[in-house]
């Protein structure tokens, strides 16, 4: 690993015992269940543009899925604190300069939007109100979507996360996802959407594959840190196995079923590209959260 | 970085705002304001170690846990205005002494004057020896104190129940009191020879110097037994020999070259956290360093030079130094030896004096014929020839480390360039792991004197007994009796055997082995010795015998057997696998619940440390008072919650006055009865007031700072902790000898000049008791203290050594060659390069210690254990695990055989751990882990909570032992607790214990007794070989043959030693004062006869 | 007032004094750790050698610890110690992630994270830090790095070889070393393997304990 060990032989032979994995699958959740909320307004976004009218009865359901991703999202932040009874503390005791806090207000602020979207369109059957809310709901998901790779990277231990990657991972990621939903919800959507959508899910996955393999090639020039995480998912590592099924998975496989589909106008590949995807990116996700907390820091 | 920080504690002011705003205007203004009125403050002008002593009485801190809640800055200073302020401690510093090694180091409990609780002990700045430092065990005090195993009240094993099988009954002090003092009564009463060997107090690591001795001297009883034949008896004798001191004493701070055959510097060592100050300082200066050990200790791992030996070769090396320094010139032509001290200051006279002697040792080839004459430049001939076969390929060969002639180089420039400014401890290490050890000690020092560094002088390497003060005996003024007991006329055969005339110590390990061996005690009861076959009371204090002693199934054995050990009871504090096999156990106080006099010798001072019950101390501070003054320290610790927990010297008073002698008729009782009030035993006031006023500036001191004080020395100590009499003590031995013009005087006492005689050497003789003893020497025609041997001066050759049967080691030697191997066997280690035949066969290093454990004393502390799991691996050279094919946390079996009978001992199962700091050809397992209990947690009829047993470090164990083998199998590690009920708040964390402490294995046990033929001290090192374990054997595993070890010591004793026969009349020499009691010449003298 | 710590390595003799003493001080309870002393041993027989390094909080100037924190639980106070507030914090476990020492842990009694201040009640209460006064040889100087003639900075004049650990994190730390090399400072130039090693068991425990 670190080419002064063959000549040092430096061993450690005392240590304490040290904290094992501190963000673990709930935060996976978290991050997943994310992306679904805020890809999924992206999406109804385009869809409501491009195709006005066969994606009108999309509007309540997407808020619901929304709603209900979001909250999982933040079901599980809050349960992934220590003291999630003390959660409130982060609107009485704001830090500003802590992307966790403004993340959290700025999810509130979409939460609201969502609430009153949902209402102009459950309740009120009001659509007109319902559309001039939703760019305002597209602009506050990125920042609501984005935030996380904020955290990430003021998580300044892990070298391997840093902002501009993981931002752009983390849009990618709701693309991802939530093209995949609405896929997977838009039966009644014409083919050309569908098509669009399994556009937006293929390049995605691509995207997204290309920037984990150019971390894989690049990254480990960047730091030694960065080259020691990585040992987690190279040869034998601990995280290998892993780490390439949630590829193949979310990314690989999608992007062949969605070319098959494209190109052979199966509605069926994209469904099922569409489920691989949304949860292969689960495994993604953990894989890259878990292993930079592997790295020894001291 | 200045404005930078105020950027960011704008930063940090911003979001205190936000609190402001949140919590309102006046509560803030009552934060801040309760800080201004408080002393505390964020940004305090200075820091101090400690607080000023002014203030120890009452020291107000603030909280740290409290403090976690985010400080003085969020909440404030606690106050009745500001009740969610942090909170603030009112302390008493109360000053004790660390009890968990024997460098008594200074403590302070603070103790909580609320809530009467020690919340930490911390250093005591006024002990000049320490000067307010601690390694780790003496900051887990606290830990032990409040551990939640701690025995809460005496138990009595259960009528009607076996020895071992773990059936107990509360009893009380008293009734405990009534029966064993009535017992010891009945047994005094006797009155004859053998009843003044009755009574057995084995005391192991006991940090008190001179208490206990007392207990066995007011009773007659010779059985004042100790541990030291298992610590460092090897280095004693070495000592003994050269200066008739028990050990050195060196002047680390100031030394250019710190030369360690030990671990001070860094692991442990004597006195350690001390040395390791001391040590570095030096080399803060520039000093040196060098260490010889087959393990890389911690010291080694720090050291300039590490010098890997075969363990047990160290006195080639030694020779080897000599041989170059007799032979070598310094750059400007100059001789290397430090002829001004040598020739005034070694007895080289009485060699070139003693033909009869020169020519055994033409006869013995070290020397090729007499000596021209008796010269000084004929003695350096001498040596010369003596030592020149130690040649630097001789060491690479015979100490195996070939290939490493530069690293001699090296220890050869820095001995050379450190001029006489060497200091080194010989204390365990090489000395106590082999036969012979005491050997290298001996050779050790030579290198050391023949450079002028034993002079004592500053950087230099001195002697303890210049500077340790011995007063916890003296306290007889405080008593009826008013002065001390007579002599003691018994000598005790279980401790003396008449094998073993020159033991260091008490053959203490052997204990069990003398008592099974009625062979033995039949041949010499034959031969008119009246050899004891058992012992009536046995009273284990501050020992686990059974534990820590080689072969400890014999112990086992021994101590179940109520036919050899009618009563036992162990003064211990906490469980111990030795009071498992006792009738009672009385759980007396730790380092801060009992009060001793002790005193360290760990630089050039004269000092002594007073060890306190702080709880009682504080209380009494107070204002409170006991209903008994002799008994105020079970009564405070009773009243202050900590259980019914006492300490020896209210204890052993109190036993002597109400219930050993309670009529006076034995005459004890007088000796522990106060003076003040006779109708009761003494108190600790009195009894130390007493025993320590005879140092004079002390006395002077304490009356002038406590002027109305009916015991100023007492309360000087009390509130200090620590005095220290005198300050460079450096060479004593050429002070001159005090003289009024008629009377030499040595410590206060004349003897006139008419009746003193001077020999042929200078030597100054007087004739008392009967007998002869050299007070001084004459020098250049000035009369010196001189050194403690006969001769006054440091002996090379140790003449009383050749009338005791061993002229062939009078002087420095080591086997030269293979047929010395033989002839010299005596100086020849059991595990010598020349047994191992084999991959697998090595030398096993059985002695060494971790930083921070102690012996049997960590397993009390959750903190302690917590920092060493896995404390006793086999360390094992990268190499040699390679070819045996061992891997990192193997399992491998450790089989012990005996070099001398050829028999196997057994083997335990232990994990490897294959690294580059252990040398090849030996392992290396340290005895810090491997602690077991046979149940988890004993039920005492009528107590609501059971008593856990070393829940946090022992993991439980199966035993089988038949007499002739004994097994040992862990069944399950330690757990996370749920269940303590004792300090339940300090110990709260325990459902977080993490370890299951199923990594030791208890080795001791296999480990066969090696009686050192010369010095009596147990070898250590064993010759073991090794292989991969097999699948059922698990580590921590034993397996025994405890009969083969009963061989090997009858092995040991039967071909190596060179017992007492009926040509002699003593038992050992006069001159060598046997520890402890001191013995009368009725108790010296013997007769044997020939059967 | 800006408090600094610095180890001289030198002197360091891996006693672990300060480590129980900042235990016992702060009641840091089993199974985590303000302060240890990590044991690294480097070099083939015979040249062998052993480093020991104590390991604790930095109090950076710029910690990402404390910009991290969503709730100020980590702060600043007056006298550049980077302090803890416990009843603030929501154990969102973001400080550890941020630490790039591991100076963090989720005290397992409080569910909180917590870590080593310091000893900032001692300081206030004008006392030295526990672990600066148990330490036998000195190793641990401490003291006012605005001060220039206080000890600390004294000590960081007079040596060359002063060092901090990962200054390439940008987070300035106030805790130096003398005498450290890359084998003890950097955690990826030394060799790691959890489970058992020469002196103790290595291993990840559960964060935040057992409970
Ligand atoms: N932390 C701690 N400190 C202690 C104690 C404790 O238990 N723990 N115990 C105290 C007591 S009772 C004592 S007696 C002292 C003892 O302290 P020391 O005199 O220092 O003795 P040890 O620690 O037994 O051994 C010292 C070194 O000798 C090495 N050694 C072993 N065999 C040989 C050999 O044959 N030749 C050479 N050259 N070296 C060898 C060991 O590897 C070890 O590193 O420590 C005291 N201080
Ligand atoms: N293999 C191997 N074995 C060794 C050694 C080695 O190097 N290697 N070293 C040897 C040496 S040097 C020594 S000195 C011995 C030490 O062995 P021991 O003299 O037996 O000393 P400890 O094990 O420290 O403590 C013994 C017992 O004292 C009790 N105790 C603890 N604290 C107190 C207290 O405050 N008051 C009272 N009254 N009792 C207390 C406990 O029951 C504890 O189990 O071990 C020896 N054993
Ligand atoms: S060196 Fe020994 S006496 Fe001193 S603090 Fe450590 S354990 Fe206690
Ligand atoms: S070392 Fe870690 S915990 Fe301490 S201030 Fe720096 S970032 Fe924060
Ligand atoms: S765990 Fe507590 S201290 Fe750490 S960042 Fe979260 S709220 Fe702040
Ligand atoms: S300064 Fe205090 S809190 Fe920090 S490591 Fe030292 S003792 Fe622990
Ligand atoms: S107390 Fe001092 S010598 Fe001991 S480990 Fe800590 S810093 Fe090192
Ligand atoms: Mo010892």
């Amino acid at each position: 690993m670190h080419a002064a060990i063959e000549a040092t032989h430096a061993v450690v032979t005392l240590d304490v015992g040290l904290p094992g994995i501190v963000w673990g699958w709930i935060i996976t959740m978290n991050m997943w269940a994310k992306s679904i909320g805020t890809g999924v307004i992206f999406m109804l976004f385009y869809l409501l543009k491009k195709y006005p009218n066969e994606a009108g009865y999309l509007r309540f359901p997407v808020m619901a899925v929304s709603l209900a991703f979001i909250h999982i999202f933040l079901l599980f932040t809050v349960i992934d604190l220590h003291q999630m009874f003390r959660f409130w503390h982060i609107f009485a005791h704001p830090h500003l300069t802590s992307a966790i806090t403004v993340g959290a207000w700025i999810v509130t602020g979409l939460v609201g939007l969502l609430g009153l979207m949902t209402f102009a369109v459950f309740i009120k059957k009001d659509t007109a109100t319902f559309d001039k809310l939703l760019p305002w709901a597209v602009v506050v998901s990125i920042p609501v979507t984005l935030y996380t790779a904020a955290i990430m990277a003021e998580a300044t231990a892990r070298e391997l996360w840093q902002m501009p990657t993981e931002a752009v991972q983390m849009i990618l990621a709701a693309l991802l996802t939530g093209s995949g939903t609405l896929i997977l919800m838009g039966k009644k959507l014409p083919y050309e959407a569908k098509r669009d959508l399994g556009i937006v899910l293929g390049l995605s996955a691509a995207m997204s594959f290309l920037l984990y393999m150019s971390e894989m090639v690049f990254g480990p020039m960047k730091a030694e840190e960065v080259i020691a995480t990585l040992q987690a998912v190279k040869g034998a590592g601990q995280y290998t196995t892993m780490f390439w099924i949630g590829q193949i998975m979310a990314y690989i496989v999608p992007m062949v079923l969605i070319f098959l589909s494209v190109t052979g106008k199966n509605e069926n590949f994209l469904k099922l590209a569409a489920v691989l995807a949304i949860a292969g990116l689960w495994i993604v996700k953990h894989v890259w959260l878990v292993i930079p907390q592997l790295l020894n820091l001291s | 970085m200045y404005l930078e920080r105020r950027t960011f504690l704008k930063g940090a002011a911003f979001s205190v705002a936000g609190v402001t705003l949140a919590r309102g205007v006046f509560s803030t203004d009552a934060v801040a304001e309760s800080v201004a009125e408080s002393k505390f403050t964020n940004t305090p002008n200075s820091l101090s170690f400690y607080p000023d002593h002014k203030e120890w009485d009452n020291f107000a801190e603030l909280d740290g846990t409290d403090w976690k809640r985010g400080g003085i800055e969020r909440h404030g200073v606690r106050s009745e205005e500001n009740p969610d302020g942090i909170l603030v401690n009112n302390f008493m510093l109360v000053p004790t002494v660390c009890s968990n090694c024997e460098a008594g180091c200074g403590l302070t409990a603070w103790v909580n004057r609320d809530t009467m609780t020690v919340r930490k002990y911390m250093g005591n700045p006024l002990h000049t020896g320490s000067r307010g430092r601690n390694c780790a065990k003496g900051y887990a005090v606290t830990s032990q104190m409040y551990d939640p195993d701690r025995i809460p009240f005496p138990l009595k094993r259960a009528p009607g129940s076996k020895r071992g099988e773990g059936k107990w009954v509360r009893v009380t002090w008293d009734s405990a009191m009534t029966e064993i003092g009535k017992k010891m009564h009945d047994t005094l009463k006797v009155g004859d020879d053998l009843s003044k060997k009755s009574i057995m107090y084995h005391i192991g690591r006991q940090n008190e110097n001179g208490f206990s001795k007392r207990v066995q001297h007011s009773m007659g009883q010779d059985g004042f037994n100790s541990h030291t034949n298992i610590c460092s008896a090897g280095g004693r004798q070495g000592t003994i020999q050269w200066a008739n001191d028990d050990r050195n004493s060196p002047d680390w701070a100031n030394a250019k070259l710190v030369f360690l055959q030990s671990s001070h510097a860094a692991d442990a060592g004597h006195y350690f956290q001390q040395s390791a100050g001391y040590i570095a300082d030096a080399r803060k200066k520039g000093a040196k360093m060098v260490v010889i050990d087959p393990r890389m200790s911690n010291s080694a791992g720090m050291a300039d030079l590490w010098l890997p030996l075969w363990p047990g070769t160290e006195a080639a090396l030694y020779l080897y130094l000599a041989n170059r320094v007799l032979h070598e010139k310094d750059k400007n032509g100059n001789d290397l030896v430090a002829h001004d001290f040598v020739k005034e200051w070694v007895n080289w006279d009485r060699l070139m004096a003693n033909k009869e002697h020169l020519a055994k040792m033409v006869g013995y080839g070290y020397i090729s014929k007499m000596p021209a004459g008796e010269s000084y430049a004929d003695f350096i001939e001498l040596a010369k020839e003596l030592y020149a076969p130690y040649t630097k390929e001789f060491v690479l060969k015979e100490c195996k480390i070939e290939g490493m002639g530069y690293k001699l180089d090296q220890l050869w420039d820095m001995y050379i360039h450190a001029g006489s400014q060497i200091a080194t401890y010989f204390w365990r290490a090489g000395s106590i792991g082999h036969r012979g050890g005491w050997m290298n000690v001996r050779a050790g020092f030579l290198s050391l004197v023949l450079r002028g560094a034993m002079r004592g002088d500053i950087g230099q390497t001195g002697l303890h007994h210049w500077q340790e003060i011995n007063l916890a005996g003296t306290g007889d003024a405080a008593t009826v009796a008013g002065e001390k007991p007579a002599k003691v006329d018994s000598w005790n055969e279980l401790m003396w055997p008449p094998e073993f005339p020159l033991s260091s110590y008490e053959m203490s390990y052997l204990l069990p082995h003398l008592l099974s061996d009625t062979e033995w005690q039949k041949k010499w009861q034959a031969k008119g010795l009246n050899v004891p076959t058992k012992i009536p009371v046995y009273i284990p204090r501050m020992y686990n015998p059974a534990w820590i002693n080689p072969d400890g199934f014999r112990w086992i054995e021994v101590l179940k057997d109520e036919s050899k050990i009618e009563l036992s009871l162990n003064l211990s504090p906490v469980w111990s696998e030795t009071n498992w096999y006792c009738d009672y156990i009385l759980p007396v106080g730790l380092a801060g619940e009992r009060s001793d006099q002790q005193s360290t010798p760990s630089k050039p001072e004269k000092r002594l440390e007073f060890r306190q019950a702080v709880l009682r101390v504080a209380a009494e501070k107070m204002g409170w008072k006991a209903k008994d003054p002799s008994r105020a320290t079970l009564e405070a610790h009773m009243k202050y919650g900590l259980g019914e927990i006492w300490e020896e010297t209210e204890f052993w008073a109190n036993m002597m006055v109400h219930h050993i002698d309670p009529d006076g008729s034995l005459g004890i009782r007088k000796f522990w009865a106060s003076k003040k009030d006779p109708s009761r035993a003494v108190t600790v006031p009195e009894y130390f007031d007493a025993a320590l006023s005879s140092l004079p500036k002390l006395s002077e001191t304490a009356k002038a700072a406590y002027p109305s004080a009916e015991y100023p020395v007492y309360e000087y100590l009390r509130d200090h902790g620590a005095w220290t009499e005198k300050t460079d003590v450096y060479k004593p031995q050429e002070e001159e000898l005090g003289f009024d013009g008629s009377n030499y005087i040595i410590e206060g006492k004349k003897f006139p000049k008419s009746e003193v005689t001077k020999d042929k050497f200078g030597t100054l003789w007087i004739e008392e008791d009967g007998h002869q003893h050299s007070i001084g020497i004459e020098i250049n025609g000035k009369i010196h203290e001189g050194f403690h041997t006969k001769s006054k001066k440091l002996e090379f050759f140790a003449e009383w050594f050749a009338e005791w049967k061993w002229p062939e080691y009078a002087v420095p030697v080591y086997p030269r060659n293979e047929g010395e191997y033989e002839k010299m066997i005596h100086l020849v280690t059991q595990v010598h390069h020349r047994h191992m035949k084999g991959d697998h066969e090595f030398a096993l290093n059985t002695i060494y210690r971790l930083p921070y454990n102690i012996h049997t004393r960590s397993v009390n502390s959750k903190h302690l254990m917590e920092i060493s799991q896995n404390h006793n691996p086999i360390w094992i050279y990268t190499k040699d695990a390679e070819k045996l094919g061992i891997k990192r946390g193997d399992a491998v079996k450790v089989k012990i055989t005996d070099t001398v009978t050829g028999l196997d001992s057994g083997y335990f199962i232990a994990m490897a751990v294959p690294t580059e700091a252990t040398r090849p050809g030996v392992l290396a397992c340290s005895h810090h882990a491997g602690r077991w209990k046979l149940k988890d947690s004993v039920d005492i009829p009528g107590f609501e909570h059971k008593l856990g047993i070393m829940g946090v470090g022992a993991p439980l164990y199966e035993m089988t032992n038949d007499g002739k083998t004994g097994t040992l199998k862990p069944v399950e590690g330690i757990h996370p607790r749920h269940d303590v009920w004792q300090f339940k708040e300090y110990n709260k964390d325990l459902d977080n214990i993490w370890w299951d402490g199923l990594s030791g294995s208890w080795q001791n046990a296999v480990a066969a007794p090696h009686p050192d033929p010369v010095a009596g001290n147990h070898a250590w090192h064993q010759k073991v070989s090794i292989e991969l374990a097999k699948a059922d054997d698990k580590i921590g595993d034993i397996m025994v043959n405890y009969e083969n070890n009963f061989k090997i010591y009858q092995g040991w004793r039967d071909k190596l030693t060179r017992p007492l026969n009926s040509k002699d009349t003593m038992r050992r020499p006069r001159h060598m004062p046997r520890p402890a009691v001191p013995l009368s010449d009725k108790a010296y003298a013997v007769t044997i006869k020939d059967v | 007032m800006q408090l600094g710590f610095l180890v001289d390595l030198h002197l360091c003799m891996g006693c672990k004094g300060c480590e129980v003493a900042c235990k016992v001080e702060n009641e840091v309870p089993l199974s985590t750790w303000r302060l240890r002393v990590k044991y690294v041993d480097v070099g083939m027989y015979p040249e062998t050698k052993r480093t020991f390094t104590p390991l604790r909080c930095n109090h950076c100037a710029n910690a990402p610890c404390e910009r991290i924190c969503p709730v100020s639980a980590l702060h600043y106070i007056e006298n550049g110690i980077v302090n803890i507030d416990k009843e603030r914090c929501i154990g969102c476990a973001g400080c550890i992630m941020a630490c790039p020492y591991g100076a963090i842990y989720i005290d397992p009694e409080t569910q909180t994270a917590d870590k080593c201040t310091y000893c900032a009640h001692r300081i206030a209460s004008s006392l030295m830090p526990a672990c600066v006064v148990a330490c036998p040889v000195e190793a641990n100087i401490f003291g006012d790095l605005d001060d220039p003639t206080s000890n600390i900075s004294k000590y960081i004049q007079d040596h060359r070889d002063t060092r901090v650990r990962k200054p390439e994190k940008g987070t300035d730390p106030h805790h130096f070393y003398v005498g450290g090399g890359d084998v003890n400072l950097n955690p990826l130039a030394s060799e790691r393997a959890e489970g058992y090693s020469l002196f103790n068991k290595i291993t990840h425990l559960p964060v935040g304990g057992h409970h």
